[in-house]
């Protein structure tokens, strides 16, 4: 069967899953994922919908693998994974594609998510500022490496491109949390 | 006893109603959109949260299933059934309240 493999980096799990729905309405649907390494095999136009999920734990471990199980069970196919990330296809059938569907619960993932991230930005963060500082005191007794320099650079430009990704996370809990004073 | 006056979310009262008799997770699903004429739809990500809390708690628990049984199937324990009468007084005194004061039928 024909193939279409894409490599593509994506900083965001929301733009990639945007994407695959986009590339499901053309005709292809993703079947494998690995290493910015996407397959897709051709399908009917708009034949599947995909969502993208973050886990408690890797998708190896026990939980994860009951929890996939589960989602399984609905009639949903559990297409890829990568480390905590799991890639899901359910048959386009109108209805929203949610795992989460109560504001408990939506709260909870979406702050997994944020925990996620600003656990990624801190080290980004300590790593990039710590390679600043070595440069710095090189600096000072003349052995200056471009290394650190340029590495530390691009990791604190790494860290605030993941905080514009993080930041409408945030947003969406916090209106999810004023939803949940007044209503469950 | 229970140890809360608590309100249940609507996911976990009907989770806990649905498996008086035994259910696997898709069967919950289903037996709750039942219940609810369509109305309230469990995601997978909800069910498996709500699931793994409720049996932490003692409130529901997984049945010992045979080698060849692969879905795991889940049962409301005495105390969750405790849990639910109470709530559903919680909830008949809600809409009793409801109705007096705004009327309508019973």
């Amino acid at each position: 069967m024909m193939k279409k493999v894409v490599f593509k980096p994506y900083w965001n799990y929301a733009k990639e899953e945007v994407w695959l729905n986009q590339m499901a309405k053309k005709g292809w649907a993703l079947v494998h994922y690995c290493w910015l390494k996407y397959t897709f095999e051709p399908c009917e136009k708009g034949e599947y919908v995909y969502y993208i999920d973050l886990l408690e734990k890797h998708h190896n471990a026990p939980a994860s693998r009951d929890f996939i199980e589960m989602v399984e069970e609905t009639g949903i196919k559990h297409v890829a994974s990568y480390m905590r990330w799991v890639y899901f296809q359910k048959k386009a059938d109108g209805k929203p594609f949610e795992l989460y569907t109560d504001l408990d619960s939506k709260v909870k993932q979406l702050r997994r998510i944020n925990r996620f991230w600003t656990a990624l930005i801190a080290a980004e963060f300590a790593i990039g500022f710590s390679n600043l500082g070595i440069w710095g005191t090189e600096q000072a007794d003349g052995s200056a490496m471009a290394m650190n320099l340029y590495g530390g650079l691009l990791l604190v430009f790494i860290g605030v491109m993941l905080m514009t990704v993080a930041y409408p996370v945030r947003l969406k809990i916090r209106a999810l949390m004023r939803e949940q004073k007044i209503r469950e | 006893m229970p140890e809360s006056k608590n309100a249940l979310t609507e996911a976990v009262y009907y989770i806990l109603l649905a498996i008086v008799t035994p259910l696997h997770g898709y069967g919950i699903m289903q037996k709750t959109a039942e219940f609810s004429s369509g109305r309230v739809n469990l995601g997978a990500g909800t069910l498996y949260g709500a699931l793994s809390t409720l049996v932490q708690k003692g409130w529901i628990e997984m049945l010992v299933q045979g080698p060849e049984e692969r879905k795991k199937e889940y049962v409301i324990t005495a105390l969750g059934k405790a849990v639910l009468l109470q709530e559903i007084e919680r909830l008949e005194e809600l809409a009793a309240n409801g109705r007096s004061v705004m009327g309508g039928k019973r």
